[in-house]
């Protein structure tokens, strides 16, 4: 099961992953980092949160290798049983709601801090009527983020954990700059919480900066006439 | 072919604009009546558009009580639909979008619904007539009492449907999202009743965002609700005589019976020309108000999915042919 340490680092034992199959009965989640002794460590999901209270952590791979099934199967179940914490997940292709106004989705604070508004794009002023029409899909995107955040400051939780599917793909190299804007603005009104992002990503620009679990492609097995696909997580 | 090609792009750029369409359907009716002056033989068939002449102003004011009551029937389906749509959906929805409330008040409640839409609509306005006879009220109560058992029945069943399965069955990628979104007014504050009130309001606005996340249903369903209320009204007025005199006891007139009686009398005298007239009249008034309804739809929603990039689109083809 997912864990939160004592430093606030957020780490799966490899027990939990070993051979586990999940979601799709063709795929296969195998946790093999180990040291030369053989003897297997906890995977760390996230490292102890920086000072802003977040913690980011890219999980990248091939497409198809299960890193939205991980999120969906692995890691979501586990933090909605736990009491003391909240998740918001935006899907990789979510529906783009495009008659509701920016407004209805963002809290008046959120429209009037001038760096997070930016983001959407037009006047802070008029922004809470704009429609999402009106917008491009990367600012429908980042308004969706900003929306989960809002919605997670509202909660009664001491851990907050926001899994991105593939959300800022679009955003090329600016990407981690928008990170950081996010992470801006939870500083600002975070209280005590601390705020664990996950980003299912393609790109390599922000590899460097944050810590990163890659997704590759192990072996493919077949147990009982089924064929399946071993994936390790480094 | 250049003609051609610019009425289709006429029509697509109009095709939510209700006053084109009206037009349109203008000039086909004047081509079909032209082509059947010209074609003396025409003039024998019975239901073509110039057999709305025969009508006499009794199927007039027949036409003006149904057309009223279908409207009365449509906005009670609506809010009635709707509201029970949504609280039924509500009942599903639970504070964490992979905790799976027990359904049974929810399913228990379609299952009902859909066994009284199910239930062919004479047998229940014969039961609901003499329910209403039972409960002793009055006349007017009593005709009010059945369109509301129309507008619950048959079109509110069809909103219902469709704002129901939007939040008990969502796609679960839309789950997710509406779950993610942030929600005005909800307060941590600790009094009970505002608790409840801001839980409610919470629910209700998931719920909703749910229902647009599905919107092209609920299009579909609202006019589809206005199909069925001028349906279920012309039935009410084939099975209870008179019905419109309920609101005006102890006078007769022959159009109290509404367009679903005088049909009646009319097959009996085999007046076919009024009959297809009235159906043409229906026809129009449900295509009248369906456009309407659609314009509406548009404004509210269907406009902001609309890709400007076609249009635009547009705008260059057309200025690349003006410089040919």
């Amino acid at each position: 099961m997912v864990r939160v340490e004592n430093d606030g680092k957020v780490v799966i034992p490899s027990s939990s992953l070993a051979g586990r199959p999940i979601g799709l009965e063709t795929l296969c989640i195998t946790y093999r980092t180990g040291d030369d002794l053989g003897t297997k460590n906890d995977l760390v999901l996230w490292h102890k949160p920086d000072d802003k209270g977040c913690s980011v952590t890219l999980l990248k791979g091939a497409s198809g290798v299960g890193k939205s099934i991980f999120v969906r199967k692995v890691l979501i179940p586990y933090i909605s049983n736990s009491t003391d914490s909240a998740f918001c997940y935006i899907p990789q292709n979510p529906v783009h709601v495009r008659h509701w106004r920016l407004g209805q989705v963002l809290p008046v604070g959120a429209l009037e801090d001038k760096r997070l508004s930016a983001l959407f794009g037009g006047p802070a002023q008029s922004g809470g009527k704009r429609y999402l029409g009106q917008c491009s899909g990367g600012q429908i995107a980042r308004a969706y983020i900003a929306s989960a955040i809002s919605c997670l400051l509202h909660e009664t939780v001491t851990q907050c954990f926001l899994f991105l599917d593939e959300t800022l793909d679009s955003s090329g190299k600016d990407m981690g700059g928008y990170i950081e804007q996010f992470c801006d603005f939870w500083k600002d009104k975070r209280g005590q919480k601390q705020l664990y992002i996950a980003i299912i990503t393609h790109h390599d620009s922000i590899r460097l900066r944050y810590h990163s679990i890659s997704f590759t492609e192990d072996s493919r097995k077949e147990e009982r006439g089924r064929e399946y696909v071993e994936v390790k997580l480094t | 072919m250049k003609l051609r090609q610019r009425l289709s792009q006429i029509i697509e750029r109009n095709k939510y604009n209700p006053i084109i369409k009206i037009f349109i359907l203008l000039i086909a009716i004047i081509l079909i009546d032209w082509i059947s002056d010209y074609l003396r033989i025409l003039q024998r068939i019975p239901f073509l558009p110039n057999s709305i002449l025969t009508l006499d102003s009794n199927w007039w004011y027949a036409m003006g009580f149904t057309a009223g009551a279908s409207l009365f029937v449509y906005l009670m389906a609506r809010i009635v639909g709707y509201t029970i749509g949504m609280l039924t959906g509500i009942a599903y929805l639970s504070g964490k979008s992979l905790v799976v409330r027990s359904p049974i008040i929810s399913v228990s409640f379609y299952l009902i619904y859909n066994f009284i839409y199910i239930t062919p609509f004479a047998i229940t306005v014969s039961v609901m007539y003499t329910t209403a006879f039972k409960l002793q009220l009055g006349l007017p109560a009593t005709a009010i009492f059945l369109l509301c058992v129309a507008a619950v029945s048959l079109p509110g069943y069809k909103i219902f449907k469709s704002v129901y399965s939007a939040i008990s069955n969502p796609k679960e990628d839309n789950k997710y999202l509406c779950y993610s979104l942030y929600v005005h007014g909800v307060s941590k504050n600790d009094l009970f009743l505002y608790k409840i009130i801001s839980l409610f309001r919470e629910r209700w606005i998931l719920a909703k965002r749910l229902c647009d996340c599905e919107y092209h249903n609920f299009n579909e369903s609202v006019l589809d609700a206005f199909h069925l209320s001028v349906i279920s009204v012309v039935i009410i007025e084939m099975i209870i005589p008179n019905f419109y005199e309920h609101f005006s006891p102890g006078t007769y007139q022959p159009y109290y019976g509404g367009i679903g009686r005088m049909i009646i009398n009319a097959q009996q005298s085999l007046s076919w020309e009024q009959i297809f007239g009235i159906l043409w009249v229906v026809g129009l008034w449900d295509w009248f108000i369906t456009q309407l309804i659609t314009s509406w739809n548009y404004y509210v929603r269907d406009r902001h999915y609309q890709s400007p990039s076609s249009s635009a689109e547009g705008i260059i083809q057309e200025e690349f042919r003006a410089s040919e």
